[in-house]
């Protein structure tokens, strides 16, 4: 616990933290701040203490980043995007050929009709459901990839038939 | 940001973003991991940072890594050290002792004896000379509040240097 200071070291050492700031939105009156200086030895010797406090950490070096973390570093980001773009490309098609065959299931089932020995309107909803659900999936997937040969594939087949389907 | 930036970037900053996290958290170990994660992250969002914005990223990211690893020591009463009561015990400690030396012995004891919240204002503001725009964004914290919570940390700081018997 520091001990309590007069008003005019209180306003001297405001002044001092806003000199060590340099900041020029602070005001700082360097005139008033040196006067007390020179007439208080305590203020003195906080002045000097705060400096040295900021030249100490100003000076400090800093620490080398070790050359294996650096490499892990590496193989997370820039060795890794090829990996993950086959990835990505392998849950596109994944998602395509999923929406293809519900699709086609979907096609197959027409809504409402009685259909015997197949599947209940209640099955049928659900793989509707499931055939939008893989259908926003991928489109968000493939638009986000911006690949142009896929989203033709996505525009011109899946879409469609997943009107047509939902027509009947 | 591409590719050929965030290399530079990262090859930049890393340092930078290593010590921040060392001496934060007073540990290598734990240190690298988070400058890592940072550095990893970048890669992630290097969209949408531009390279100018990269440095003042990595160290928010950096701070925040910290913050839920110093959280974690919390909830592990035993794993955050009284430095000022161990300075002893440390020094049979090479890594700490590097990152010691390389602060400075007595600075790092006086930071080390501080809250993760002072020695945050304190590394960013003197060791990496972060402007006050970007420690308030950083902290979250608004400017004045800021400004006042970093002329307490100074105090702080100066008071342990005195507290341990050293003049800084």
């Amino acid at each position: 616990m520091s001990a309590p200071v007069s008003i005019a070291c209180a306003r001297a050492r405001a002044g001092l933290q806003a000199r060590l700031d340099a900041d020029p939105a602070q005001r700082v009156d360097t005139a008033e701040i040196e006067a007390h200086l020179t007439a208080c030895p305590e203020c003195r010797a906080v002045a000097r203490e705060l400096q040295e406090v900021q030249d100490a950490l100003r000076a400090a070096p800093l620490l080398h980043f070790p050359d294996q973390a650096l490499e892990e570093v590496w193989d997370r980001t820039l060795r890794a995007p090829r990996v993950t773009r086959v990835r990505r490309s392998v849950a596109v098609w994944s998602g395509l050929a999923a929406a293809g065959i519900l699709g086609a299931l979907l096609l197959a089932v027409p809504h409402g009709t009685p259909v015997p020995q197949g599947p209940s309107e209640e099955e049928v909803r659900r793989a509707a459901a499931e055939v939008q659900f893989v259908f926003r999936l991928t489109d968000h997937e493939i638009r986000h990839q911006g690949t142009r040969a896929l989203r033709e594939v996505l525009d011109g087949e899946v879409a469609p038939a997943l009107r047509a389907g939902e027509r009947k | 940001m591409d590719a050929s930036e965030y290399q530079s970037a990262v090859l930049d900053h890393k340092d930078r973003v290593y010590s921040f996290a060392v001496h934060l958290l007073r540990d290598p170990e734990e240190g690298r991991d988070v400058a890592q994660e940072a550095l990893v992250r970048l890669f992630t969002h290097r969209e949408a940072v531009i390279p100018e914005a990269a440095r003042a990223w990595l160290l928010r990211t950096a701070h925040r890594l910290c913050l839920d690893r110093l959280r974690q020591r919390a909830a592990r009463p035993q794993a955050e050290p009284e430095v000022l009561d161990e300075i002893a015990a440390e020094r049979g400690r090479p890594d700490r002792e590097a990152a010691g030396r390389q602060l400075g012995v007595r600075i790092e004891a006086a930071l080390a004896s501080l809250s993760p919240r002072d020695r945050s204002l304190l590394l960013l503001r003197e060791v990496h000379g972060m402007p006050y725009e970007e420690m308030a964004d950083t902290l979250s914290v608004p400017l004045g509040t800021l400004k006042a919570a970093l002329h307490r940390a100074r105090e702080r700081c100066r008071q342990a240097l005195l507290s341990a018997g050293v003049h800084p």
